[in-house]
């Protein structure tokens, strides 16, 4: 079984995979996807969830557990019995719980991989994700369509750069 | 034995009695904890070496959920962390974090300031404990030395002056020779550090531990109800109780009563019961009623959410109720307020983490929260009449009223959040059948919120007593002369936002600038006074009568403010951080704390004078020398907004003649 969170962004069973992105796109990548309603999905977030308002329930057949403490999540993580398992990162959880506990829960994600598709999610990186996300096969980041360079602003007329043209010795499309 | 101070150290639980001469018990309290393994047989190497380091022997452990095998280790918390990590956290452990004095109190049977056979639950709390009231007349937060400071006994005050170790040798000799068993201090966490350090320094003592031993408790910042909030460290004495009565939550809103029902509830020494805060103690409650049963108590919180689907769980996290009202002011009123809903919900309901499994066991919750409610319906009636039972039923307010949120609450030991949902489930039920036997009886529903409806019509006793023998929950009615629903800025009815005059003269004001914390003691008084003069008012006829002297109080408030001291424009705010993004008047006093040498925490409250609203200067209230007029004059516009808004809607009634506006 295989989806498409995003165009690039292939994730398959049988693996770990970490993703940062931006919520919306994460959003659109989970709402009406019409795999995800053909097999048993595990939500997984913390008190805090960025995406579950965000989701769709009547395009996708999703069950929720959330976890307040890393301790939960790790319970959660290991009985689960789902075909995908989105875990939402939430770093408020490791907070107080020990520099192992992230390592901890990772593992039991990389476990849980073996098996089902299993996805880490975060939209803003921390320590304890980074811990998580060693583990992981793969670790996609998907930038944020308003943080990529502005496009040239189009003009009401274009305006020639070079009138005389181009410098002597450029090599562009132009001068080839 | 009147317990009225417990502590542990090195492996030992101190205990003192109350009074001179008291006596001073140690008992020797070694760490343990209770540990159960999933499969034991794949944790063989882990047991023999626990074995070969630690007293450990076999045992039943009693959950709330029930009876599992286990093992007792007689060790610490650092055994118990890596017995956690080897067993790749599926071990299971209890009783790891506890107080040690908790334990050995409730093991032997003993509840701090109580005396023997007296009952925990009793609301007839009698003490006569000698006191001592001290007080420094100096600034606390400047670092010079003492030069003021006055104790008091029996009404009979002594002033100490002189330098600095005159006033300490003297401090000592008096505090020695009273030997309180109770000391009431204001800023006492700010300045017995202080005191004790210069004691120190000079080779003396400051006489108030009573073995010359202070134990320390660490300042710390943390999350409440959406807010950061600070507790200040303390130095605590042995053997007797020192109160912080500025900064002691508990003493300013119960009182001594209230803290010493505190302890003897949560079996804490009343020197924490008067710095916790309310969910602490309920939650000590909780572990010191676990304990006196032989409940284990879990250190980790491990039990999650069950899997629930999308919808169910969108229709199941919704929060309280509330209707909104229309603006404008209302006559034969009607609030009908449930005492303490959400824990008189967990109790009626049988709602506790392991009773969602199995709803025919009676709950942990339930049982232990049932005796509290009984004492608050008791002291909340008796107080109506003995204002000495004002204090226990504060504590006991608070006390409940923290033990909903503390369900929800990630660490909670006996919550979950299904309980959490389930508990502001059933109030929404609530709130909608009272709202329905109202209309059923030919009320008028004005509004609602959570736990109160306010109701125009009658007969209101009938009423009341249809809803609590349809809900089985108890409610008390007030009965209103007219009440006034302020509008929000968009113009519909604000929710937390009413004043209104009760039907025995008093009144009751809620989310208006005389009763918010930040509003600056010149705006205070402006509005309290104009509220003072509508209390004499029974009738909206009365109130549209005080349009024109109010008016003229607030014309008068306009001309005095430029003449104002600065200290009158301070704004008393909560930081919450001390790394703001944007600027705001918080932003620019935590620099000014910093510039001027003091320490903040998250969560401390600052007192600061607006100098400049369009850069947000600020000065800290005791060096403000002005403040930003036209800033202040916006304030006293909005304070004088929300009064005036009841004289002309009470104004245009009578024109109108209408019974609701």
């Amino acid at each position: 079984m295989e989806f498409d969170l995003h165009p690039s962004v292939t994730l398959r069973s049988g693996t770990f995979s970490a993703v940062v992105a931006p919520g919306e796109v994460v959003l659109a990548g989970l709402n009406d996807n019409p795999v995800l309603r053909r097999f048993l999905f595990l939500f997984v977030s913390g008190n805090c969830s960025r995406l579950l308002s965000g989701i769709n329930r009547r395009s996708v057949s999703i069950e929720v557990r959330r976890a307040f403490t890393a301790f939960q999540i790790l319970q959660i993580i290991r009985e689960s019995y789902h075909t995908i398992v989105f875990v939402e990162h939430d770093p408020l959880l490791y907070e107080g719980a020990g520099e192992e506990m992230a390592p901890q829960v990772g593992e039991a994600l990389r476990q849980l991989g073996q098996g089902a598709l299993v996805v880490l999610y975060t939209e803003f990186p921390d320590p304890s994700f980074e811990a998580m996300a060693r583990l992981a096969d793969r670790v996609f980041y998907l930038a944020s369509p308003a943080a990529r360079p502005p496009a040239p602003r189009a003009r009401g007329r274009g305006r020639e750069r070079y009138p005389g043209g181009l410098p002597r010795g450029q090599q562009t499309l132009g001068g080839v | 034995m009147w317990i009225l101070d417990t502590c542990s150290r090195n492996g030992q639980v101190e205990i003192w009695e109350r009074g001179r001469g008291g006596r001073h018990l140690v008992v020797p309290a070694p760490p343990s904890f209770l540990l159960h393994l999933p499969d034991p047989h794949a944790h063989g190497d882990l047991l023999e070496g626990l074995e070969s380091r630690f007293p450990v022997e076999e045992c039943s452990i009693r959950t709330v959920y029930g009876t599992i095998d286990g093992y007792r280790v007689q060790a610490g918390r650092e055994a118990a962390a890596l017995v956690e990590k080897q067993t790749r956290y599926e071990a299971r452990i209890f009783n790891a974090d506890l107080r040690p004095e908790q334990c050995v109190l409730a093991a032997r049977g003993l509840v701090p300031c109580s005396d023997e056979g007296e009952s925990r639950f009793s609301t007839d709390l009698s003490f006569d404990l000698p006191a001592m009231e001290i007080a420094v007349a100096d600034n606390p937060f400047a670092r010079d030395p003492v030069t003021a400071l006055s104790l008091t006994v029996d009404g009979r005050q002594v002033r100490l002056g002189g330098d600095e170790r005159a006033i300490l040798d003297d401090m000592e000799d008096l505090v020695r020779s009273v030997d309180p068993d109770v000391i009431l201090f204001p800023q006492a966490d700010i300045w017995v550090p202080r005191l004790a350090e210069s004691a120190r320094v000079h080779g003396l003592d400051t006489g108030i531990s009573r073995t010359g031993r202070f134990r320390r408790l660490h300042a710390k910042s943390y999350w409440s109800y959406g807010k950061t909030e600070f507790r200040v460290g303390a130095l605590i004495p042995d053997g007797r109780l020192l109160v912080d009565t500025r900064q002691s939550f508990h003493y300013r809103e119960s009182g001594l009563s209230g803290i010493l029902l505190g302890a003897r509830l949560s079996g804490l020494s009343p020197n924490l019961a008067a710095r916790f805060t309310s969910g602490t103690l309920i939650s000590s409650y909780e572990v010191y009623e676990a304990l006196r049963r032989g409940i284990a108590v879990p250190w980790r919180k491990d039990d999650p959410e069950s899997v629930r689907r999308f919808p169910e769980l969108k229709a199941a996290d919704r929060g309280g109720m509330m209707f909104q009202p229309v603006p404008g002011i209302y006559t034969g009123v009607h609030e009908i307020d449930f005492t303490s809903l959400y824990p008189s919900l967990i109790v009626r309901d049988n709602l506790s983490p392991e009773t969602l499994a199995d709803p025919g066991k009676e709950g942990f919750l339930p049982r232990v929260l049932a005796p509290l409610i009984a004492m608050r319906m008791e002291t909340k009636q008796k107080k109506a009449s003995d204002p000495r039972y004002a204090g226990l039923d504060a504590i006991l307010k608070w006390m409940l009223v923290t033990c909903f949120g503390y369900t929800g609450y990630r660490n909670a030991k006996f919550g979950r959040i299904e309980v959490h949902e389930a508990i502001t489930g059933s109030a929404r039920e609530v709130l909608i059948r009272t709202r329905d036997i109202a209309e059923e009886m030919g009320f008028y529903v004005l509004h609602g919120i959570v736990d109160c409806l306010w109701v125009q019509g009658g007969p209101v006793t009938a009423f009341k007593e249809r809803v609590e023998r349809e809900t089985r929950l108890h409610a008390v009615v007030d009965a209103y002369d007219w009440l006034v629903f302020l509008p929000m800025a968009d113009g519909t009815g604000a929710y937390t936002r009413y004043f209104g005059r009760l039907s025995d003269g008093s009144l009751k004001v809620r989310g208006i600038a005389a009763r918010r914390g930040d509003t600056p003691p010149f705006i205070r008084r402006v509005q309290e006074e104009m509220l003072a003069r509508m209390q004499q008012a029974r009738t909206p006829e009365e109130i549209a009568a005080l349009r024109e002297p109010l008016r003229e109080r607030y014309r008068r408030a306009v001309e005095e403010l430029p003449s104002a001291l600065p200290a009158e424009m301070a704004v008393t705010r909560r930081i919450s951080t001390l790394r703001y993004r944007h600027a705001c008047p918080e932003a620019s006093a935590v620099q000014a704390c910093a510039a001027g040498g003091i320490a903040l925490s998250p969560g401390m409250e600052v007192s600061y004078v607006v100098t400049d609203s369009r850069t947000w200067a600020v000065d800290l209230d005791w060096k403000a020398a002005r403040f930003d007029v036209g800033y202040y004059q916006k304030l006293l516009g909005k304070a004088w907004e929300e009064v005036i808004f009841a004289a002309d809607k009470a104004a245009m009634r009578e024109t109108c003649e209408s019974k609701v506006i």
